[in-house]
C-alpha cells in the first residue's frame, strides 16, 4: 500500500506541533507568578529591592540615645552641630555610616576618627571650581595671617568641627 | 575562568558577613527609640500614586567633596571602579573645556595645573546620576523587562530577571549604567529606592553638605522640590535626546553634557 | 582631534570598559553568513537563475552550518546565559533584541524543513541499503516514510520553492533586525541611523556570497571535481552588485553627517579622523572595498573566465569576506569608542584568551566549516558526488 503523497508532510507538522506544544507549556511554568503584564516586570521585584538594609541613618540617628551617656560628649556636639555653620554637614560624612557603628543597642565599632588637616581640606581646600561664596582656606585670611596659621597647621588648634566659628 | 570565581567566593562571604551584620545591626537597632523614628518600616500606606518623584542637584552649589560618591559606595556596595553616582570638574577657557572626574570624584579633586587655572573663566563642579527618565531608552531596549519603570517613577533593574545582555548600558544617552562586576548584572543609580521606601533619603542627599543634591515629592506641597518647578529655572542634561529626565539641574552652565 | 572642544580626552567613569566585544562583533557576521548563503539557495530556487542550480543546495547546507553556531556568540557574552531563555519567556516586544529567540528558532525551522525536503529521498535510500543502528538513525531522519512517490516527490519541489520564498524575507528579518538593534539606539551617534538595517543586510549578501565562492573553490579543489566556471562568473557580477551597493550606502550615512555637520558630526568627525582611521578609513574602507571593487569589475567588463576567474574570483572573495568582519568590527567597537560624554574616547584592547577574546572568536568562527566537514561526510552535496552517480 502506498503511503498518501503527503504523509511525510504530516508527519513534519506532528513533530512541529508536539515541540510547539511543548514549549508552550514551558513557557507557561516559567513566566514568573508576579509578572506584571501592563508595565513588563517582575513584580516581586519591587519588595525585593526595597529590603535591602540602610547603611547611612541621617543626622536624626544620631540625636542622643541611652548609649551616649558621657564621656562620649555626643550630644552635646550634636546640639552645637545642629545650630551651628555645619547645621547641613551629616555626621556620617565623618564619622561613617550608622551601620558601622551600632546595632540594636550595642556598639559594632567606633564611630571616633582621626582628624587630620586632610578631614577640613576634604570640603574647605581652596580649589578654582569651589564656589567663591564656600569657605576655602588660604593663609592670607585675616586671622591666618595674623596667627601664622600655614597648610601644615593643625586646624583643630582653632576650629571646634562641631562649632566651626 | 579561574580568577572571577575564587574573587566570587571571597567577595560573597565578605558580603554575607558585613551584610548580615549590617542587616542584623539595621533590624536590632529598631528598638532604639530615636534610630525606630529613623528606620522603621513606613510601609504600610505607601501608595505610589500619591508621589512622583524628582531629584535636583543645585549645580552652583557643588562643592566637589566627593562625599555622595563615598556614600553611594557603602550604602549600595557599589564595586570600586564602578559609579552609581560620581561628580565632575569643569573648566572653561577660550581654548576649550577642561573636564576631568578622577575616580569619579570619590577622594575629591586635586588643584589643577597653574597654567590651565591662568586660562579658567569659568569652573565649577556637577554632580552626575541616573536621571530615572520618564521615557526611558533603557528600559525600550530590555529584551526581557528586566530593567522597569516603577509605579512612582523609579527606573529600576531586577537583578534575578536580568541576563547581562548590556543593551541597556548602551541605550543610555548618560553613561550612567554600568555592568556590576560582581553581580554580573546591569546596575545604576536606583535613587536608594529601598530608603526612599522607609522614608529616608538617598544617600547621596544625607551626606551632601551644602544641599546641592535634594530629592522630594512634587505631590507635597509642602517639599522644597515643588519651588523648583514653580522657578522653572532648571534644566536637564541632553535635552535632545527627549528622556523626560527627572533629574532637573539648577544653574546647569552650557558646556555641560 | 577631540570631539566638543575638549582639552582633554574625558570619558565618564562608566564607559572606561567596553562592554559589546568581539562576541557581539562575530555574531552579525555569522547570521550575516546564513542569509547571505540563504539568498544565495533561493535566487535558483525562486528567481530560478540557471547558473546557481549546481550550488543550490551547497549554498543551503552551509547556511544551516553556520546557522547552528549563530546564537553561540551571544551565550557567550551574556553575563547570566543560564537565564538567557528569559528571552523566551518574558519578551519585552518593545526590544528589538527580544525578539531574536523566535525569528532565530523560526528561522532554523525553516531551514531544517527545507533541507529535509532536499534530503528526504537520499534518507530513504540510505534507511534502505543500511542495517542495524545506521539503519535507525536513517529511518529516524525520513520520519517513518521510507516511500518516495512522484507526486510527494512534486509535493516537496512546491514546497520548497514556497519557503525558499518566504526564506528571503524571514532572512531579511533575521538579519535586519540586528542592524536595527544598532540603528535605533539614538545614544550612539555612530550607530544611530536608519540605513543600519540596510547596511547590515546588504553587506550580509556580500559576506555571504563572497564565503560561498571560497568555500566551493576550496571544496572542489580538495575534491578533484571541476569547477563551474559559468557560475562562479554569474556568482562574481551579483557579488559585484552587492559591493556597490553596501558601500555606496555606508558611505553615503557618513558622507550625510559630515555635510550637515551636526551633533552627530562633532562626535564622528573626530572618530574617524582618531581611534577608527586605520580600521575604517584605510583597511575597511580603501583596502578592503576598493580593491576587491576593482578586481570584480575587470572581472564583469573583461568577461574573464577559466583560471584566471577563479583566482582573481577568490581573491575579491577573501579580502570581501575580511572587509565585512571588519565592518562589523568599526560598527560595533567602533561606535563604543565614542564616549557618552561627547568629550573623548575609550580604548579597546584585543585580549587572546578571555571570555570574549580573539581565541573563543576564532573556534565558533571554525566550528561551522568543521560541522560542513562531518555533513559532506555523511551527505552528498555537489551532483556529482559519488554517492549520487553511482546509482
Amino acid at each position: 500500500m502506498k503511503p498518501s503523497p503527503r504523509s511525510h508532510l504530516y508527519r513534519l507538522l506532528l513533530v512541529l506541533a508536539v515541540a510547539g506544544a511543548g514549549f508552550v507549556g514551558l513557557r507557561q511554568l516559567a513566566i514568573p507568578d508576579s509578572w506584571n503584564k501592563e508595565h513588563w516586570y517582575r513584580g516581586d521585584a519591587l519588595d525585593e529591592l526595597a529590603a535591602q538594609p540602610s547603611r547611612f541613618g541621617g543626622n536624626v540617628s544620631c540625636e542622643g540615645s541611652s548609649c551616649h551617656e558621657p564621656p562620649a560628649n555626643h550630644k552635646v556636639n550634636y546640639d552645637a552641630l545642629s545650630q551651628g555653620l555645619h547645621a547641613g554637614v551629616a555626621c556620617e560624612s565623618c564619622h561613617g555610616p550608622l551601620a558601622r557603628h551600632a546595632a540594636d543597642g550595642e556598639k559594632l565599632d567606633h564611630a571616633r576618627l582621626n582628624v587630620a588637616n586632610a578631614l577640613c581640606f576634604g570640603c574647605h581646600q581652596e580649589l578654582v571650581a569651589r564656589p567663591e561664596t564656600f569657605p576655602q582656606f588660604s593663609e592670607t585670611l585675616l586671622y591666618h595671617e595674623l596667627l601664622n596659621v600655614r597648610e601644615t597647621s593643625p586646624c583643630r588648634a582653632c576650629h571646634n568641627p562641631h562649632e566651626p566659628a | 575562568m579561574k580568577q572571577p570565581e575564587t574573587n566570587g567566593r571571597r567577595v560573597f562571604l565578605s558580603k554575607l558577613l558585613g551584610g548580615g551584620v549590617a542587616a542584623a545591626g539595621a533590624l536590632m537597632a529598631l528598638r532604639t527609640p530615636a534610630l525606630a523614628r529613623v528606620l522603621e518600616d513606613k510601609d504600610e500606606g505607601f501608595d505610589p500614586g500619591e508621589r512622583e518623584y524628582v531629584f535636583v542637584v543645585d549645580v552652583q552649589k557643588c562643592i566637589g567633596c566627593g562625599n555622595c560618591v563615598r556614600a553611594c559606595g557603602i550604602e549600595n556596595n557599589v564595586p570600586e571602579g564602578q559609579f552609581r553616582t560620581w561628580v565632575e570638574r569643569y573648566v572653561v577657557t577660550h581654548e576649550g573645556v577642561h573636564v576631568d572626574s578622577p575616580n569619579g570624584g570619590m577622594n575629591g579633586f586635586e588643584a589643577i595645573d597653574p597654567a590651565l587655572r591662568e586660562q579658567a573663566i569659568n569652573a565649577f563642579f556637577v554632580p552626575k546620576l541616573c536621571n530615572h527618565c520618564a521615557e526611558a531608552p533603557c528600559v525600550q531596549v530590555c529584551p526581557v523587562g528586566a530593567t522597569f519603570t516603577s509605579p512612582e517613577g523609579f527606573v529600576l533593574v531586577d537583578p534575578e530577571h536580568c541576563i547581562g545582555c548590556g543593551y541597556c548600558i548602551q541605550a543610555c544617552p548618560y553613561g550612567v549604567r554600568f555592568l556590576n562586576k560582581e553581580r554580573r548584572v546591569a546596575d545604576k543609580c536606583t535613587w536608594c529606592y529601598h530608603r526612599i521606601r522607609r522614608g529616608q533619603q538617598p544617600a547621596c542627599v544625607t551626606v551632601c553638605p551644602t544641599g546641592s543634591r535634594s530629592f522630594g515629592n512634587v505631590r507635597d506641597e509642602n517639599d522644597p522640590v515643588t519651588q523648583v518647578l514653580k522657578d522653572d529655572q532648571w534644566d536637564v542634561l541632553k535635552p535632545g535626546m527627549h528622556t523626560q529626565c527627572q533629574v532637573l539641574y539648577v544653574g546647569l552652565p552650557r558646556v555641560v553634557v | 582631534m577631540l570631539p566638543n572642544e575638549s582639552l582633554v580626552n574625558y570619558i565618564f567613569p562608566n564607559n572606561a570598559h567596553i562592554e559589546w566585544s568581539l562576541m557581539i562583533v562575530i555574531y552579525p557576521y555569522i547570521t550575516g553568513l546564513v542569509a547571505g548563503a540563504f539568498v544565495v539557495s533561493s535566487l535558483y530556487h525562486v528567481f530560478r537563475i540557471r547558473e546557481f542550480e549546481g550550488i543550490a543546495r551547497f549554498a543551503l547546507v552551509a547556511a544551516f552550518c553556520f546557522g547552528l553556531f549563530a546564537a553561540v556568540p551571544l551565550l557567550v557574552h551574556l553575563a547570566q546565559p543560564q537565564r538567557a531563555f528569559n528571552i523566551f519567556f518574558t519578551t519585552h516586544l518593545t526590544s528589538a533584541m527580544s525578539v531574536f529567540g523566535y525569528v532565530y528558532s523560526s528561522y532554523m525551522v525553516l531551514l531544517m524543513a527545507e533541507l529535509w525536503l532536499t534530503y528526504r529521498d537520499y534518507f530513504i535510500e540510505r534507511a534502505r541499503e543500511t542495517s542495524g543502528l545506521q539503519r535507525v538513525v536513517w529511518t529516524a531522519l525520513t520520519l517513518g516514510v521510507t516511500e518516495y512517490t512522484p507526486e510527494a516527490a512534486r509535493i516537496d519541489y512546491r514546497l520548497t520553492t514556497f519557503l525558499a520564498a518566504i526564506g528571503i524575507p524571514w532572512a531579511c528579518v533575521l538579519h535586519g533586525y540586528v542592524g536595527f538593534i544598532f540603528g535605533s539606539v539614538k545614544a550612539n551617534a555612530w550607530w544611530a541611523t536608519p540605513l543600519q538595517p540596510i547596511i547590515f543586510l546588504m553587506s550580509a549578501i556580500v559576506s555571504g556570497m563572497a564565503m560561498l565562492c571560497l568555500m566551493y573553490s576550496f571544496v572542489r579543489w580538495r575534491t578533484g571535481r571541476p569547477y563551474d566556471y559559468a557560475m562562479i562568473r554569474k556568482l562574481m557580477i551579483f557579488l559585484w552588485g552587492f559591493v556597490i551597493v553596501d558601500f555606496t550606502i555606508e558611505v553615503l550615512e557618513v558622507f550625510y553627517s559630515y555635510y550637515e555637520h551636526g551633533h552627530h558630526w562633532s562626535l564622528i568627525g573626530p572618530l574617524l579622523s582618531g581611534p577608527l582611521y586605520d580600521s575604517f578609513v584605510i583597511t575597511q574602507l580603501l583596502t578592503l572595498s576598493a580593491i576587491p571593487f576593482l578586481v570584480l569589475a575587470v572581472v564583469v567588463i573583461r568577461g574573464v573566465d577559466g583560471k584566471p576567474l577563479l583566482y582573481l574570483a577568490n581573491f575579491a572573495s577573501l579580502l570581501l569576506v575580511l572587509q565585512v568582519l571588519v565592518m562589523r568590527f568599526n560598527v560595533v567597537i567602533g561606535g563604543q569608542y565614542i564616549s557618552k560624554s561627547d568629550r573623548g574616547f575609550a580604548t579597546f584592547h584585543f585580549e587572546i584568551l578571555a571570555k570574549e577574546g580573539v581565541l573563543p572568536a576564532l573556534i565558533i568562527l571554525a566550528a561551522p566549516f568543521v560541522v560542513y566537514y562531518i555533513l559532506s561526510r555523511f551527505i552528498p552535496i555537489f551532483d556529482d558526488d559519488e554517492r549520487l552517480t553511482a546509482r
